[in-house]
C-alpha cells in the first residue's frame, strides 16, 4: 500500500513507543503482502528492532493462515450444485409472462363474445354485476393478502 | 475458467441467454458459498443465498461492467445479500434466544473431511470467534483471508477506501485474536 492509500484515521492499538504506534498501521498490509516501496522498507527495518511487533506480526499470520485453510474454494456446496434452482427461478418469470399474456387475451375474447351475444341488455347487465363484483372482491382479499405479507414481521420465523 | 470465454459467456447472460448461465454459475457458486458461510454461519441458509445471489445477478447483468472482474461485482451482490439476510435474521434469534434462554449454535459447514482433530478444534474456535465479530470486521475477513482478495477489489466490493480496507482488517485481526484470547487460546 502507498502512504497516498493510507486511511486518516487509521490509529491501531498503542505499541510499546511512539513509533511502534506508526508503524502498527501497516501491520496488517505488510501481513498481507500489500505494503510497498519505501513504506515496506521502513515497516521492515522497523521490526528488526521491535520484538512486539515482530510478535503481531506472527500472530497476523498465524489467523491469517488458519483463515485461509477454512476458505471457501476447498468447501463444496452441501447438496450439489445450486444450478437447478437458479435455473427454474430465472426461467419462471418467462412462463408467468406468457400465462399472463394468455389468460388477458382469453378474458378479451371472452368479453366481446359476451358483448356480440344475443342476450337481451338486462341479461348482459345482471350477469356481467355478477362478474365484475366477483372480480372486485377477488382483488381486494388478494391486494390484503399481499400488503399483509409484505409488512409481516414475522415471515422470515420459522415457526 | 478462461477470461475470453467467460467474458464471451457473460455477453449472452446480459442477451438473456439462461443457457450461458449455467458454467458460470457452476465456476463460481463454490467461492460465494464459502464467503455466505463465513458471513452467516450456517450451510443451508449459505446455500439459499448463493441462489439468491445468482438470480438476482442474472436479473440485474445490465448493471455488471463487462469490464472488470465478474468475482468482484458477483461477490459485491453476495455480501448485500448476506447482509440484508443478517439483518432480518438478528429478528429471528432475539426472539429464538429470548424463548431458549441460550444462544443459537454454529453449524460447522465442512464436518465430513479429513482434517485432524486438532485442526477441526482449532478451526471451530476461530469459526466461534468470528462468530463474535461484528458483521463489518466479519465480512474483511472472509473477503481478504478466506477468498484470498487484494485491498483494492475488497474497497470496491465494500465501496470504502482501500486505506480503510487496510486499518478494518486490522481492526477486525485483532478483535478476531482478543475474541480467541477471551475463549482461552494462548500465543507463544
Amino acid at each position: 500500500m502507498t502512504p497516498s492509500h493510507r486511511d486518516p484515521d487509521a490509529a491501531p492499538i498503542g505499541g510499546n513507543s511512539g513509533n511502534c504506534h506508526d508503524f502498527r498501521a501497516d501491520l496488517a498490509s505488510f501481513v498481507d503482502r500489500e505494503l510497498h516501496g519505501a513504506d515496506l522498507e521502513m515497516f521492515e527495518s522497523h521490526l528488526v528492532d521491535c520484538t512486539e511487533c515482530m510478535r503481531e506480526v506472527a500472530i497476523f499470520r498465524s489467523l491469517k493462515g488458519e483463515l485461509q485453510e477454512m476458505g471457501i474454494e476447498k468447501q463444496e456446496v452441501p447438496g450439489g450444485t445450486v444450478w437447478s434452482g437458479v435455473n427454474k427461478r430465472i426461467t419462471r418469470p418467462t412462463g408467468w409472462i406468457f400465462l399472463v399474456i394468455g389468460v388477458v387475451m382469453f378474458l378479451a375474447y371472452t368479453v366481446y363474445t359476451f358483448i356480440q351475444s344475443p342476450m337481451d341488455l338486462f341479461e348482459k347487465l345482471t350477469t356481467g354485476f355478477v362478474v365484475i363484483g366477483f372480480v372486485v372482491l377477488l382483488a381486494s382479499v388478494a391486494y390484503d393478502r399481499i400488503r399483509s405479507y409484505k409488512t409481516d414481521p414475522y415471515k422470515g420465523v420459522q415457526k | 475458467m478462461f477470461a475470453e470465454v467467460e467474458k464471451e459467456l457473460l455477453r449472452k447472460c446480459r442477451a438473456g441467454d439462461w443457457k450461458a448461465y449455467e458454467p458460470i454459475v457452476r465456476a463460481y457458486e463454490g467461492r460465494l458459498f464459502g464467503t455466505a458461510v463465513g458471513l452467516v454461519h450456517n450451510a443451508e441458509d449459505a446455500r439459499d443465498l448463493v441462489q439468491d445471489t445468482f438470480v438476482r445477478a442474472f436479473n440485474s447483468m445490465e448493471l455488471y461492467d463487462p469490464d472488470r472482474p465478474f468475482i468482484g461485482w458477483i461477490l459485491r451482490v453476495c455480501r448485500n445479500i448476506c447482509i440484508d439476510f443478517l439483518r432480518r435474521r438478528k429478528f429471528g434469534h432475539s426472539l429464538e434466544e429470548e424463548r431458549d434462554g441460550k444462544p443459537l449454535q454454529i453449524a460447522d459447514p465442512g464436518a465430513e473431511t479429513d482434517r485432524t482433530l486438532l485442526d477441526k478444534e482449532t478451526h471451530s474456535l476461530i469459526r466461534e470467534a468470528l462468530a463474535s465479530l461484528s458483521d463489518e470486521h466479519r465480512e474483511v475477513l472472509v473477503l481478504k483471508d478466506m477468498q484470498d482478495l487484494e485491498y483494492g477489489e475488497i474497497a470496491e466490493i465494500l465501496n470504502i477506501p482501500q486505506g480503510t480496507v487496510a486499518s478494518r482488517v486490522y481492526y477486525a485481526r485483532q478483535a478476531l485474536r482478543q475474541s480467541l484470547e477471551n475463549m482461552g487460546v494462548e500465543y507463544p
